[in-house]
């Protein structure tokens, strides 16, 4: 069972948000210096779903990550814990892409490296939390997708898939291939072990840019775009303090009431 | 030599003797060998350095039973019973040759002197009132510590049928061979009065008697010794002269980059893979139980017992793993029904690894200087680095050093800013510092140790001593990364640290962190790190008694001070913190039950703080009871862990306006203060 996961790096997501900046010129966040950027924490079940069917069924685990030459980082880490080979794409092309222009490339990857059996990706990634990568995924290269993904089993020949719902989980039978978007219920991630962390060290992993998958610079990245922002901007948050006066605590809860119901919050 | 003396019966009996005792010694041998054999399964390792230490060991606390005195009513039946078998064992040789030997008595020259001849008297009855408190104390008093089974009671029933025999045997021996010595033996000499009228052949008859059930038990006990907890008559010497000599905080370094060439473990995960010393040390545990009795995890109720790990991992050597040690195929039928146990996980579980605090209690505890703490880590090495198997809080903490140099994930451009907003220099402003303060991440982030860091600082201020800090180029460390098993980022963490260290030429360092202390001055040495590191409590103590801090200010207060593990039983340092205290006006020390070599951990050491305590009462909990028991008005520590673990418990206990809780150097630092700082 060959799989494909795709992973992206995003700032630590563990800082608090207060120590963010944005800078609302270039509709930019800026993340506190000194933070190394980690695998958004989806994408982190992902692999390790990935690795958990490997060991099931055998096969290869490739893992696919978009940006900069940090990301070469978290795709180490990802051989760590056990997959067996990496692709970085990178190209200044790629850069400024929106969840759709990102899953054109990603999509154009998967297909250059030949055949599939499932593409995992993490429901959502932990920066901008959008969850379209996976649909998109889908869509482009023509297979089911099903998105956030609790649990999944290989099962006569095609997959049983549970979709994470707001009171429960809606069971469903899948064909292979397909693109699942995992969401964290389904597994705890590894930690890796030192043989991984010294073979992630070994593992070549190439760098593709658009020439090599076969795109030209206006169908990625972007020029590729399909949302546009439009302002990035921290939003205030306002409190008022208001006091409710009268002479009897029925009074005032009748006042209250009467203030809340204004307010339109009852 | 007398030739009138008693005899041990016919001829055939002396054929019989023959039998027995060459039949005993070749069991006995066929025993040790398996076990010698079994040990030679282990890793090399070498403890025969610094015999200096090794004696006094040997002298002081096998001879000298010191550990098991500290608990005087077991200790002393030990020494009565350990003794006396020192002692009567040369009778009873003299005796088993009386057998082998017709004619021989006597030993020569020593057998009439009247000394030896008392010896043997006084221990035999002593080792009977050894036994007898022995019984009682299994029987009646029942520590929990104690198992009660069968092999204690079989034992203590043998030794004191040696002993009984052994009286009569010298009782009958003064009335059918007098001697000039049986005047030195005056228990004898009251079991020869009762026999005095009976006939000669009566009265041989009875030695007869006592001789053939001394020697046969004697015998028995060869046999027996191998198989059972008591092998530690034989072991325990020997394991106590090849006790590790090395700093007690040093935890072994493996060299990562060699054991991956050689496709060597990295970890522990088969019993062949610890030394031979660690596997000596399962045969000779006694079971007395004292490493449990003081061990924080099995006070408090989790699944780690250090007695039954260490029998545990005795039982997996003996039992399981002995026909693939010895390369013998385990039996063609039946031993195949199960499946083969995995020594972590199915014989000792994740678990109880994790439940360690590595306090080191019980390490001090064990009278025949079992290991206990190296294994544990060992063990979680193999968890953490080659199983990866790992509590998620542990994870969390491990990703949190990787990220950003401290267990909590805080940005590293943050970790000198308590000392910008205090004016505190770092090296680089100013390099002619004579100590470095190393800050420790709990002293640079969180808001309760960061006051500590304030107020340490304050004080070598108000000294005179030239200090600054590293700032940003300080990261963790190391210390709950190596002790919950993560040699390999532990390295990482050392080796970047003595580059820095090294880097600026730092000589002396001061730290508030014994955790820090202990892995900066004696764990940095295996990385080229050699440094003149001291704890605060020290360097306090002494500008105290230089006088170039004068505590002034009253404290009336009653302070009980709580040993932290890493200063105290890691490294000896009890009376400088008590010395600082009782150095401030008003000051009335308490001490907790609990208190220097056997204080009780506050429950964070060994990665817990970093995790939740999910099963049994928690820890810190208890050690606040310890001290509420006598009563302080306030508990003074001197580690960040052990300050958080009893805030966090007086929060709890909802007693935090009664019982303040403070660290050493808040509290000098509060009585030296000038009228003008105030």
């Amino acid at each position: 069972m060959d799989i494909v996961v795709c992973i992206k790096q995003v700032p630590d997501p563990e800082i608090p948000t207060s120590q963010f900046k944005v800078d609302e010129v270039a509709k930019r966040v800026v993340p506190p210096e000194g933070v190394a950027p980690v695998i958004s924490t989806f994408d982190l079940h992902a692999i390790e779903a990935a690795i958990q069917l490997k060991e099931q069924h055998g096969g290869k685990v490739t893992v696919i990550s978009l940006g900069p030459p940090s990301v070469r980082d978290a795709l180490k880490r990802a051989i760590a814990m056990g997959c067996d080979a990496a692709v970085q794409l990178e190209d200044p092309a790629f850069e400024g892409g929106d969840s759709y222009a990102t899953a054109v490339a990603l999509a154009a990857a998967i297909k250059k490296l030949g055949t599939f059996d499932l593409v995992l990706t993490g429901r959502q990634a932990a920066d901008w939390d959008s969850g379209q990568a996976p649909a998109a995924l889908a869509e482009l290269l023509d297979v089911a997708g099903a998105v956030p993904v609790q649990k999944v089993e290989v099962r006569d020949g095609g997959l049983y898939v549970e979709r994470v719902t707001e009171d429960g989980y809606q069971p469903i039978d899948m064909p292979l291939p397909s693109v699942l978007g995992i969401s964290n219920e389904i597994n705890q991630p590894r930690y890796p072990t030192l043989k991984g962390i010294m073979a992630s060290g070994k593992v070549p992993i190439p760098v593709w840019t658009a020439a090599d998958l076969g795109l030209s610079p206006d169908q990625v990245g972007a020029s590729a775009d399909r949302i546009v922002l439009q302002r990035l901007f921290v939003p205030v948050r306002e409190s008022k303090c208001e006091f409710i006066e009268a002479d009897t605590p029925q009074e005032m809860g009748e006042k209250l009431a009467q203030r809340l119901r204004e307010a339109r919050l009852i | 030599m007398e030739t009138t003396g008693p005899t041990i019966g016919p001829p055939v009996a002396v054929a019989l003797i023959w039998v027995l005792t060459l039949g005993a010694v070749a069991l006995f041998a066929i025993s040790a060998r398996r076990l010698v054999r079994l040990l030679a399964a282990g890793r090399p390792e070498n403890r025969l350095d610094q015999p200096g230490q090794r004696l006094q060991t040997l002298l002081v606390d096998v001879f000298g039973q010191r550990r098991l005195l500290e608990r005087p009513y077991s200790g002393i039946l030990h020494v009565l019973i350990f003794w006396g078998f020192v002692v009567t064992v040369l009778g009873s040789a003299e005796h088993l040759l009386h057998g082998l030997i017709p004619g021989f008595l006597d030993w020569p020259v020593i057998g009439g002197w009247g000394v030896y001849r008392f010896s043997q008297d006084l221990f035999s009855w002593l080792v009977l009132v050894g036994v007898v408190m022995a019984v009682y104390q299994r029987v009646v008093m029942r520590p929990p510590r104690l198992s009660l089974n069968l092999d204690g009671m079989v034992i203590l029933g043998l030794i004191a049928l040696l002993m009984v025999s052994n009286l009569l045997i010298f009782g009958a021996r003064i009335i059918l061979a007098p001697a000039a010595a049986d005047a030195w033996m005056p228990a004898s000499q009251l079991v020869a009065r009762a026999m005095l009228g009976l006939p000669a052949p009566a009265v041989e008859a009875l030695y007869r008697v006592g001789w053939w059930v001394h020697v046969t038990v004697l015998l028995g006990f060869l046999v027996y010794l191998p198989q059972s907890k008591h092998l530690h008559i034989i072991t325990a010497a020997p394991n106590s002269y090849l006790r590790s000599v090395k700093p007690k905080g040093q935890l072994p370094t493996i060299d990562i980059e060699k054991a991956l060439e050689n496709d060597e473990p990295v970890g522990v995960s088969k019993i062949e893979q610890f030394t031979w010393k660690d596997l000596l040390d399962t045969i000779t545990c006694t079971e007395c139980g004292r490493c449990q009795a003081e061990c924080p995890a099995s006070i408090s109720g989790k699944e780690l017992s250090p007695k039954y790990l260490v029998l545990n991992l005795k039982d997996h050597l003996l039992h399981d793993e002995a026909d693939r040690l010895l390369g013998k195929a385990p039996a063609a039928n039946g031993a195949t029904d199960h499946a083969p146990k995995e020594m972590v996980g199915d014989v000792i579980h994740d678990q109880v690894l994790w439940d360690c605090v590595t306090c080191r209690a019980c390490m001090d505890a064990c009278p025949v200087f079992i290991e206990h703490v190296p294994k544990i880590v060992d063990m979680r090495r193999h968890l953490v680095m080659e199983a990866s198997r790992i509590l998620p809080e542990w994870q969390k903490m491990l990703d949190n050093v990787e990220a950003s140099g401290n267990p909590w994930r805080f940005p590293r451009a943050q970790r000198a800013d308590w000392a910008k907003a205090n004016g505190i220099p770092t090296l680089a402003e100013r390099p002619d510092a004579e100590y470095l303060f190393w800050v420790g991440c709990a002293g640079s982030y969180d808001e309760r140790n960061v006051k500590v860091s304030i107020a340490l600082a304050r004080l070598l201020e108000r000294a005179g001593v030239a200090f600054a800090i590293l700032g940003t180029e300080e990261t963790c460390c190391g210390d709950p990364v190596r002790r919950v098993g993560n040699e390999y980022l532990f390295q990482l963490q050392a080796q970047q640290n003595v580059e820095t260290l090294n880097g600026h030429q730092v000589r002396k360092i001061v730290t508030a962190c014994p955790h820090c202390f202990n892995t900066v001055g004696t764990e940095y040495r295996a990385f080229g790190g050699d440094y003149e590191v001291v704890h605060h409590v020290q360097l306090l103590q002494q500008l105290v008694a230089e006088g170039r801090l004068k505590p002034e200010e009253r404290l009336d207060a009653s302070v009980a001070y709580h040993d932290p593990c890493y200063i105290g039983r890691y490294h000896d340092i009890y009376d400088q913190p008590r010395e600082a205290l009782k150095a401030i006006p008003g000051v009335e020390l308490r001490e907790m039950e609990r208190h220097r070599e056997r204080a009780m951990c506050c429950g964070a050491g060994g990665g817990h703080a970093f995790c939740e305590e999910r099963t049994g009462r928690r820890i810190n909990h208890i050690r606040l009871e310890q001290a509420l028991d006598v009563q302080p008005e306030r508990v003074a520590t001197a580690c960040p862990y052990c300050l958080m673990m009893f805030e966090d418990a007086t929060r709890a206990k909802d007693v935090t306006e009664t019982l303040p809780v403070a660290d050493v150097a808040e509290m000098l630092e509060r009585s030296t203060r000038r009228s003008d700082e105030l």
